[in-house]
């Protein structure tokens, strides 16, 4: 009989059973990095980098986890987390490069044969605005769930919510 | 049915285009290398940090060792005003290894979270 999250969690915080912590990752893979994929508008490679990076933070944070049945909305939180955290030292980065005088930063993506429509359409949001439009209609939270994770005020989360989703509409043509 | 989730179900209701758009999208991403990868770095970091309390738990031994066959003395304590610090931590020479050694662990234990 397959063990839920709650058993897997005490097995790793009880004995520190390595094992467990894998079959939690084999059982949330798929949702994390999917989010991600999006979130980084279709960039494998730093989807990848951080999916692994929210399965660490979260093996270091599993105390702070207070279930039962939300391991996987409890994952997307700290993956979103971890990716807002990124754009904002890119961010700080960039502005900083920009103010020493480089006239044109590169922005690394890596090219991918699979990107998807969804992914070059998600590229041409601001990063908020894919974040808010990712968590509610792919990761189905609601707009108060959206405040908790990325911190923006109700209104930003309604605005960046309803413009991302015309601008994909647009570009994505609704059929 | 929570207030989240009626404003969840409405925008579901609203936007079920987008939302299949995305459900479309969403190849699987099953890779069993990918938990290994995973596993092999937290065990590194599991056995890194092991290392340094380890290596703490040496050092008190060696210090209590060397307490004990006299080399540095009956550790009397030296008023410091709010604290009671030992006489030999108060030895500069001790107090930089002491630095040195915590600083090196310190970094220790930075390397690991990072990797």
């Amino acid at each position: 009989m397959p063990q839920s999250d709650e058993d897997l969690i005490v097995h790793v915080l009880a004995i520190g059973d390595m094992n467990a912590f894998g079959d939690l990752i084999e059982r949330h893979q798929d949702r994390v990095r999917r989010t991600l994929l999006r979130l980084t508008a279709g960039n494998r490679a730093e989807a990848d980098d951080l999916a692994q990076d929210t399965f660490i933070h979260a093996y270091n944070k599993l105390t702070t986890y207070r279930g039962p049945g939300s391991f996987g909305p409890w994952l997307s939180r700290v993956a979103t987390s971890l990716f807002l955290q990124a754009k904002r030292k890119e961010g700080t980065a960039r502005t900083a490069l920009a103010e020493r005088g480089s006239e044109d930063i590169p922005v690394t993506r890596q090219p991918d044969a699979e990107t998807l429509d969804l992914d070059q359409a998600l590229a041409t949001l601001n990063p908020d605005e894919r974040t808010v439009v990712v968590l509610c209609f792919s990761e189905g939270m609601s707009h108060r769930e959206v405040v908790d994770v990325t911190g923006l005020p109700l209104g930003t989360v309604k605005s960046h919510a309803n413009r991302g989703r015309e601008k994909l509409k647009r570009i994505l043509g609704d059929g | 049915m929570t207030e989240n989730q009626n404003e969840r179900d409405e925008t579901y209701e609203r936007d079920s285009w987008l939302t299949s758009v995305f459900a479309a999208a969403a190849g699987p991403f099953v890779d069993t290398a990918f938990a290994e990868r995973i596993l092999k770095r937290l065990r590194r970091q599991e056995r890194v940090r092991t290392l340094v309390i380890f290596g703490t738990v040496l050092f008190a031994a060696a210090i209590t060792l060397w307490q004990a066959a006299g080399f540095i003395g009956p550790l009397p304590t030296v008023d410091m005003g709010l604290l009671k610090a030992p006489e030999w931590l108060a030895n500069t020479r001790t107090s930089i290894a002491l630095a040195g050694v915590t600083a090196a662990a310190f970094a220790i234990w930075m390397v690991a979270e990072e990797a």
